[in-house]
């Protein structure tokens, strides 16, 4: 069968789009690949179609629990049913329920924490695997904006499972991060497929305030005007809050904060009223967004700077996946650049917990973790902790001490990568005063050519914001209906029929059934 | 008055001033020790275990001041009592929800998210596959809710019929119920058509507070469980066979469950302590618990039948659970460990029994 073939039958696309089936058939011909690719330009395919061909499973490392369900989810909707997520979450039961059935499954995804369990590396090590992807794969570079010492063991991981073809993904990776990914995978002679971080249908645009509740008013006006749905990005809890807040204020009912203070059910609701259209807006901190594949986004406003511009791409990337055209706005208030400088400082541990840790005698690896958590460290700082002295040897002699060459190796690495973070966060700040054209620079810091400018470019091309504002600004006047609970327990259990559908004649005021009928 | 300031009246009455503010928010946001639980069981509040889950001292004082400000809690020294006022005010609150004993936080603390899980999962399935639509994310994450939800599912042909005895379960059950609480639990589900509401969206759209909201949600839950395991379960059988889907659990303590296996292995106190390298107070506090969760535990060991009817008679005389009045009055041969053992005993049954996860 021909992969275009394979393509529409088991996903309904007619078409490859940029990259994919170049990525595919140099897996075919089992070379270690990595990709890069903007988000939302379908990654996924790259390893889904192989699946069907390929007699082996398909590992798929993936960072964030959400981000592995959602795909999961996907798949299973699509009708692949062999399709598992592993994660630590999962209750014992379910574990082993899983685990005794592996070599059933086409598509395990794993998170890189529980590829540090042995009884989990051996059950994987009884089945056939025929690729090992590792998706983000920025989150292994230490100068990613995104660094997970997890996946530091990922190399020994794939060699224990017989050094199958690796793929590792990633939607933005300085030319740095993907050497870094080559070569802490151990990925030899990979082949590169480096796409475009750019994307056309997406006007970049800047605007600086000196203050913050010209800012603030800003940013409220120009969600409440664009034409939605869009995502409002702050970086905390309290501002998306707030934000939300300020909006339903100005009448913007359909609007809703998301961040991770909130509960997972709470989180899940927020996530799926806006995929089904049911909200414009959602006001959320950098926890929204990873797997949120929604077509029709229109706009993204950064109320605050991510601290990075590997971040800020992927954060505008969201916008405008079905190539329609749609906006970034960047908000910008001197000063702000302090939040994301205070983040990094809470990333690491401070100097004096460093050399408090280093001074007690090594006592295993699960109470030095629980001491740390004691000490009311931030939990990548934890992370960090924990690695460098495993790094250091220092679990392995029980008793003894962090030497003070070791100490100071440490230290001197805090320092050099708070270095790095502050540096990463000077160039988005430069990004934003600059005067060039926004794209370019974009295109420049990626390592990539710029080869056209489309007409809605960026602020300093002059780019027409008033395009994207709300035909008619025909404020929805939301009259909410009062609440009928017996009415609504009829439409949840599909009652409702008896006394209405019958004066209809049919059954066609199902809107299911109507869309049945289109179909057949 | 909200919810909160009214189960804390509650609380006020009960407590009667024998216990510490701490006492009262340790049993409010579920603060699970022997302490908490005997407490609750002493002054039968047992039912208002953890039905503010998570209630930080900042937020609870303010409420309590507010109370107080609002003269319907005295403060005598340390100690705060209800007012007559007060409880008039308590009156009218429970009168508004005739049904708010129905609330059981220990027994259902646990079993409450799972069996929300549940329901918004198997209800959501349900909503849309009766149109014949299969097109939808499922509304919960969780594994172990997607594998319940399978398991009891039912088929195609079935669906329609189960949907309409579903109904009739759920309209029977809620129109018993004041409107609000209706409201709120039908708008957090989701149907097809409509995602379900998030706390803050629902108290938004009902004029709530979001407090008050999420309280009568989870108050629907309990009371769902409650009638469809109880004795009228019959009447709801559908609703039935979702909730024996949940596992049942043991009130214990999981540390006073290690005690109570090695008690029930013969060992002694004593032994127990060495054994498990505790304290003394920690075990006594195990020991008090299971008294009060393991009716074939004998507390005879332990105090024997002339001090425990000297106990019972101080208790009738004074007419307090202040153990320290009790302890007062009996000298010092009798420890506060007899008198907790003796009164874990004499408190009320029927709130305990195994709670369900």
């Amino acid at each position: 069968m021909k992969l275009a073939d394979l393509l529409s039958e088991k996903f309904g696309y007619r078409d490859f789009r940029t990259g994919q089936r170049e990525v595919i058939e140099d897996l075919l011909m089992r070379k270690d690949v990595l990709a890069m690719m903007p988000t939302g330009t379908g990654k996924s395919i790259c390893y889904q179609l192989p699946g069907y061909i390929f007699s082996g499973s398909i590992i798929v490392v993936s960072p964030l629990l959400s981000l592995m369900e959602d795909q999961v989810e996907q798949l299973k909707r699509s009708g692949e049913k062999r399709t598992v997520a592993l994660n630590s979450f999962m209750d014992f039961e379910e574990k082993k329920r899983v685990l005794h059935r592996l070599s059933s499954y086409r598509f395990i995804y794993v998170s890189p924490e529980i590829l540090e369990n042995e009884y989990v590396i051996n059950e994987l090590k009884k089945i056939s695997v025929s690729l090992f992807v590792v998706d983000e794969a920025h989150c292994i570079s230490q100068w990613g904006h995104e660094f997970r010492t997890s996946y530091l063991k990922l190399a020994s991981c794939r060699s224990a499972l017989g050094n199958p073809p690796c793929l590792a993904l990633t939607a933005t990776a300085t030319p740095e991060v993907r050497d870094d990914i080559r070569e802490k995978l151990e990925m030899t002679g990979c082949s590169m497929h480096i796409y475009q971080v750019d994307r056309p249908n997406i006007a970049l645009t800047v605007e600086q305030y000196t203050e913050h509740l010209d800012k603030l008013n800003r940013a409220i006006g120009l969600a409440s005007t664009l034409c939605g749905p869009g995502i409002l990005y702050a970086s905390t809890r309290s501002w998306a809050e707030n934000l939300a807040e300020h909006l339903r204020q100005r009448g913007t009912h359909r609007v809703a904060a998301y961040h991770g203070g909130m509960e997972n059910e709470e989180r899940l609701l927020i996530q799926k009223q806006f995929l089904n259209d049911e909200l414009d807006i959602i006001c959320c901190t950098n926890a929204f967004g990873m797997g949120i594949n929604k077509p029709n986004i229109r706009f993204v406003i950064h109320f605050h700077m991510p601290s990075a511009m590997e971040s800020y791409v992927q954060e505008i990337g969201r916008a405008g996946r079905d190539g329609k055209k749609s906006l970034a706005v960047m908000l910008y208030c001197s000063g702000d650049e302090e939040i994301p400088g205070m983040f990094i400082d809470h990333e690491f541990p401070e100097e004096g917990q460093v050399l408090h840790c280093a001074s007690l005698p090594a006592a295993g690896r699960e109470s030095f973790a629980a001491m740390l958590e004691r000490f009311e460290m931030n939990e990548s700082a934890r992370r960090f902790l924990v690695y460098q002295f495993e790094k250091e040897g220092y679990f392995a002699n029980e008793g003894d001490v962090l030497p003070e060459d070791a100490k100071k190796r440490i230290l001197q690495k805090i320092r050099s990568r708070k270095a790095q973070k502050r540096k990463k966060i000077d160039e988005m700040v430069e990004w934003i005063k600059g005067d060039f054209c926004k794209r370019k620079r974009i295109a420049h810091i990626f390592h990539e050519e710029l080869e056209e400018r489309p007409e809605q470019c960026c602020s300093f091309c002059r780019a027409d914001i008033e395009l994207f504002f709300q035909e008619d600004s025909q404020q929805q006047l939301q009259t909410e209906a009062p609440i009928n609970w017996q009415k609504e327990l009829k439409l949840i259990f599909n009652q409702e029929s008896d006394d209405q559908h019958e004066e209809l004649g049919s059954s066609t005021a199902d809107p299911a059934d109507e869309r049945q009928r289109i179909t057949h | 008055m909200n919810t909160r300031e009214g189960l804390l009246l509650y609380c006020f009455k009960k407590f009667n001033g024998e216990r510490s503010l701490s006492g009262i928010l340790h049993l409010i946001n579920g603060k699970k020790t022997s302490q908490t639980l005997s407490d609750g069981h002493l002054f039968e509040l047992s039912f208002l275990f953890a039905v503010f889950p998570g209630l930080g001292r900042e937020e609870f004082e303010q409420t309590v001041n507010h109370l107080v400000e609002a003269h319907f809690v005295k403060k005598l020294k340390d100690r705060y009592i209800i007012s007559e006022e007060g409880e008039e005010q308590l009156t009218k609150f429970l009168k508004e929800r005739p049904y708010i004993f129905a609330f059981n936080g220990l027994r259902y603390r646990d079993a409450e998210m799972p069996f929300s899980r549940l329901l918004a999962e198997y209800i959501q399935a349900l909503s849309y596959s009766t149109r014949n639509v299969y097109d939808f994310l499922p509304a919960t994450r969780d594994p172990v809710t997607h594998f319940r939800v399978k398991r009891i599912f039912p088929k195609r042909q079935e669906r329609q019929a189960v949907a309409g005895r579903l109904y009739e379960e759920f309209f029977a059950l809620l129109s018993k119920l004041p409107e609000p609480y209706a409201e709120v639990f039908v708008l957090k589900l989701s149907r097809y058509g409509r995602t379900g509401l998030t706390n803050q969206q629902a108290a938004a759209v009902l004029g709530l507070q979001e407090e008050d909201a999420e309280f009568n949600f989870r108050f629907v839950l309990h009371y769902l469980l409650k009638y469809a395991e109880g004795r009228e379960a019959v009447t709801y059988p559908i609703l039935n066979r979702l909730v024996n889907c949940l596992e049942v659990n043991d009130p214990l303590t999981v540390s006073a469950q290690k005690t109570w296996r090695l008690l029930k292995s013969g060992k002694s106190m004593e032994q127990i302590i060495s054994i498990r390298r505790m304290k003394r107070s920690t075990i006594e506090d195990h020991l008090v618990e299971i008294s009060i969760h393991r009716p074939d535990f004998s507390i005879r060991p332990y105090v024997s039948e002339q001090e425990h009817a000297r106990i019972v008679t101080a208790f009738q005389q004074l007419q307090t659970k202040k153990l320290k009045r009790i302890k007062e009055s009996l000298g010092d041969d009798i420890s506060y460990f007899k008198i907790r053992l003796v009164l874990g005993r004499a408190g009320d049954r029927n709130e305990t029994g195994r709670s369900i996860k």
